[in-house]
């Protein structure tokens, strides 16, 4: 016992390790309020969007007589919903810096899906500071500051002779220290995220489990390197900077050369080309008039549930309208199918290409069990598909079949209902990674022991 | 000041890290990774360009191809600007991949710019991308640190400073040698990088001029004034700390605090302290304050009934049949005019905020020049948040201009009867310039810098003084 207070006060005696413990402490509290603050501003965003539809639409149905059915679906901007978990707070992932509550209507697609949120680029360039950033890379440093010099440390004192002569190994009171230092992080940590979700009345359920045991992992994968660093028996200022050049090596150049090798391979001007051909289709679209029923013709191949429509006249009618905005689409449908499956062949070697550095592994988990990652963003971006189509579904019985808008039809529009994204699925599927990860993790800490059990004085 | 001892101090350190193998290998290392990033920011670079410059071409091509169109038809089939990289952006990405590189410019919106590079960015992109700028910025600091961190209390350490004082080599002396040395290494290390910038930048054609090499030899002044930063700091928590583990520590979190922890912080607390608007809250009050001044599509419109009773006025006629021109090509006009005021004030209150946070973080250059530098060598680069929305306001202005003057073909070129059966000749359309970035010249690029550079330049004087002051050497001649 009396060990051990003497441990916990060297522990706490140096200015540095103090200092260290504290600007971590002070990260993390602001990362988690600045996290509050803009997931309260996505919520109120989301729940603006629903609000502002309502009254439009309540707007639309205090009138004495409505609309005609094209009109109301040109004005019908139907709010969509990024379902995040509340954990997206913590780890934000892309939640910040993209659209979450987009809003769509019955034309083009194309035109809509790649509105983009407003941002501060200065701000985006600094890169965010959330609680995901403070565990995965500040924490990895408070870890080595603490550990890495502990032998050479006891060396330099001219101790580590003494504790070897000593019945009781040097090992076992080095594994000690580390053991103490592990337990004073980790309940630095376990106190931030018991307080985050407390804050953010998060529930104490699997995923907050499943955040915790992740990070307690990557803890002890970072202790891991900090015992093969020291395992050499080199001098605190090699440890030192060797334990520096790792976390330079998994913090910032394999995320930053991931990207790069990302960007080279799978970098589509898609988006580009497909507004500019989008826009000379719906464009020409205007300019024949003789071949107006011709893209009705067309459209109602696509769409056979219309197909028993009146031909064209010759004024101008809502329905062709409509038609050939569908049709400006399908006539970029298989770039948009490209560019989504590059999309996704994107995202699959993102998370191979991670497994490259720890660092970028385990924030990309957390992303995931927020749902803020690109994959989720791709999910959402699918589901906005989807809606789009069920919104233009809405319209074509008004418009094709001439039937009359009632205020019911107005009410009983269809509402977009987010999925949340298969969420059981992949956290099972994380937690089989989470596994694996640990067993890399525990050969890892396993050598370092072996190794450090075999340190002698020189 | 520079005497003969102060040469072979200088050559000494120069000597002894000569012998080291492993800053040999991190030099070489770093090396390599600069060649990649500026290879890789170079090929980015080239590949933008080309992608704007041919799309840009071929979106005069299809404006300048339209058959007759109704003026307001072609109003409606819009048009596009494209963003060029700048010249120097191969160096520095800046902020380019958080922003898009295209406008659609249609009537009655204002769109923005989309289809940026950004994806998995919040995952990725945490450190920013490897660009040269970036490297320097934040790894190379480290490796000053690396080569200084022992320099005085490693001498204090091993006992050689008592020796060296004893032999009449003042700390002075010592400061100066050892400084020049890491200096000069400094150089050497950093001058690779720009020489291929400039060879880079001469190859970049037009996006390159003669302000380009002023432009680069800033760059190289403020990247310098950056090393000495580090240099000075270095030596300043040396000479104060004795053990060099400590100070090796104690530097290492300063520049995780300056670097990485500082710049965020202060961003994210700038963010929330003037908060601008998200997409659908702007968007949301563009359109309700354009419903409250009037709708010019609707023909019962409070104030376009007034907008008519003045021009009936003004011509001295009685109904809009009579007008000598088409009064829907006017109330277009006049809509259009009305809609960008409103847009035009929301986004002004935009910039407003964005540089509500710029100023607060410019408040602390003086504590951490890492921000300056960062600050000042995207200004150099034309790639900060202020050369981009410069881009998004000349892209709307042109937009302005083009649809305005599209109305005004539609106000005296077409009859208002029949209105929209009429068109116009298609030889109309090559009288439209087409959109050309005008690139910001160096004066306004500084702007916004007017004396803020000199509270950086004051830190490392001062810290230089401080080192080479009575006290500091008391303190050392003390603790030998």
């Amino acid at each position: 016992m009396l060990l051990f207070k003497l441990e916990c006060m060297r522990l706490f005696s140096g200015k540095i390790n103090k200092l260290v413990l504290i600007l971590f402490v002070i990260s993390g509290v602001f990362a988690i309020y600045q996290g509050a603050q803009g997931y309260k501003n996505i919520r109120i965003d989301q729940y603006k969007s629903k609000i502002v539809f309502q009254k439009e639409r309540e707007h639309v149905t205090q009138r004495e007589s409505l609309p005609e059915a094209g009109s109301l679906a040109y004005y019908a901007s139907a709010p969509t919903k990024w379902q995040l978990s509340p954990w997206a707070a913590l780890f934000v992932g892309e939640s910040q810096s993209s659209m979450v509550a987009t809003k769509i209507r019955a034309t083009a697609l194309q035109s809509q899906i790649f509105n983009r949120e407003i941002v501060n680029p200065s701000q985006q360039r600094t890169g965010g500071l959330d609680l995901g950033f403070v565990l995965v890379y500040l924490l990895p440093l408070v870890i080595g500051i603490m550990t890495v010099t502990l032998i050479s440390d006891e060396q330099h004192a001219g101790r580590w002779r003494l504790l070897n002569a000593l019945p009781k190994s040097a090992f076992s009171q080095v594994c000690k220290q580390i053991a103490l230092r592990f337990v004073v992080i980790w309940l630095l940590v376990l106190s931030l995220l018991v307080s985050a979700a407390l804050l953010l009345s998060l529930p104490f359920d699997a995923v907050f489990w499943v955040v915790l045991l992740a990070t307690s992992v990557y803890m002890l994968f970072w202790f891991s390197v900090a015992g093969l660093i020291m395992s050499f028996g080199k001098s605190s200022v090699v440890n030192s900077l060797a334990y520096l050049s790792s976390w330079v090596l998994f913090a910032m150049l394999i995320p930053g050369a991931v990207h790069l090798y990302l960007s080279s391979q799978f970098h589509s001007e898609a988006p580009l080309e497909m507004s500019l051909e989008q826009r000379m289709v719906l464009n020409n679209g205007w300019e024949q008039d003789q071949n107006k029923q011709a893209i009705l013709d067309e459209f109602l191949k696509h769409e056979p549930h219309w197909q028993d429509t009146a031909p064209l006249g010759d004024a101008f009618e809502w329905k062709w309208y409509y038609a050939q905005q569908h049709m400006s689409d399908l006539a970029v449908q298989q770039q948009w199918q490209d560019y989504v499956e590059n999309n996704a062949l994107r995202h699959a070697q993102l998370q191979a290409l991670s497994a490259l550095s720890p660092a970028l592994y385990f924030q990309l988990k957390l992303n995931q069990l927020a749902n803020t990652s690109s994959r989720d963003q791709a999910q959402y971006q699918q589901q906005i598909v989807n809606y789009h189509s069920e919104i233009r579904h809405f319209f074509y019985d008004y418009l094709f079949f001439n039937k009359a808008i009632s205020k019911e039809d107005v009410d009983n529009f269809i509402l977009f209902d987010p999925k949340t994204s298969a969420l059981t699925n992949s956290t099972s599927k994380s937690l089989w990674a989470l596994f694996i990860s640990m067993l890399c993790v525990f050969a890892i800490a396993l050598v370092a022991m072996l190794r450090l059990k075999q340190l002698r004085p020189a | 000041m520079i005497n003969k001892k102060v040469m072979k101090i200088f050559r000494h350190e120069l000597a002894s890290k000569r012998k080291s193998p492993s800053l040999w290998l991190l030099f070489i290392m770093i090396q390599l990774l600069l060649a990649v990033a500026l290879y890789t920011g170079w090929q980015q670079f080239q590949h933008s360009v080309q992608t704007q410059t041919a799309a840009q071409t071929l979106v005069e091509q299809q404006w300048q191809a339209q058959p007759d169109r109704h003026p307001h038809r072609v109003a409606h089939f819009g048009h596009f600007a494209f963003r060029p990289p700048s010249a120097l952006s191969f160096f520095d990405l800046g902020v380019n991949a958080w922003v898009g590189d295209s406008i659609f410019l249609e009537a009655h919106k204002q769109n923005s710019a989309n289809f940026a590079n950004d994806q998995d960015g919040g995952t990725l992109l945490r450190f920013s991308e490897l660009s040269s700028a970036n490297i320097l910025l934040t790894i190379w600091p480290l490796l000053i640190i690396g080569l200084g961190f022992a320099s005085i209390s490693g001498e204090q350490k091993s006992g050689t400073l008592r020796q060296l004082m004893s032999m009449g080599v003042s700390f002075r002396t010592l400061i100066v040698g050892k400084s020049l040395s890491y200096l000069f290494l400094s150089v050497l290390f950093i001058l690779p990088v720009f020489i291929f910038s400039l060879v880079l930048a001469t190859n970049a054609g037009a996006a390159f001029s003669s302000e380009g090499v002023i432009r680069l030899l800033l760059l190289f002044g403020v990247y310098l004034l950056y090393c000495l930063f580090w240099i000075g700091l270095t030596l300043l928590i040396s000479s104060y700390v004795k053990e060099p583990k400590q100070a090796l520590v104690l530097l290492t979190s300063i520049w995780f605090i300056l670097t990485i922890l500082m710049p965020r912080m202060l961003a994210e607390f700038a963010h929330n302290q003037y908060p601008h608007q998200k997409r659908n809250d702007f968007e949301l009050t563009v359109k309700l304050d354009n419903r409250k001044v009037g709708n010019s599509h609707n023909p019962d419109d409070p104030y376009f009934n007034q907008f008519r009773a003045d021009t009936l006025k003004k011509y001295g006629v009685d109904s809009i049949e009579e007008l000598p021109i088409n009064y829907k090509g006017l109330v277009m006009q006049e809509g259009e005019k009305l809609n960008a005021q409103i847009h035009n004030k929301h986004y002004d209150k935009q910039l407003a905020q964005f540089s509500a946070q710029q100023q607060f973080i410019r408040q602390f250059y003086w504590l951490n020049p890492y921000l300056f530098v960062r600050d000042f060598s995207m200004a150099l680069t034309r790639t900060d948040a202020k050369h981009f929305l410069d881009f998004e306001q000349q892209a709307e202005a042109h937009r302005y201009a083009r649809i305005q003057k599209l109305n005004k073909l539609h106000t005296n070129e077409i009859h208002l009867h029949n209105d929209r059966d009429q068109k116009v000749h298609k030889s109309y359309w090559q009288e439209f310039k087409p959109f050309h970035y005008q690139a910001p010249n160096l004066n306004w690029s500084l702007n916004p810098f007017s004396w803020l550079w000199l509270l950086p330049l004051c830190v490392v004087v001062v810290m230089f003084i401080t080192l080479n002051s009575k006290i500091m050497q008391r303190r050392i001649y003390a603790t030998v």
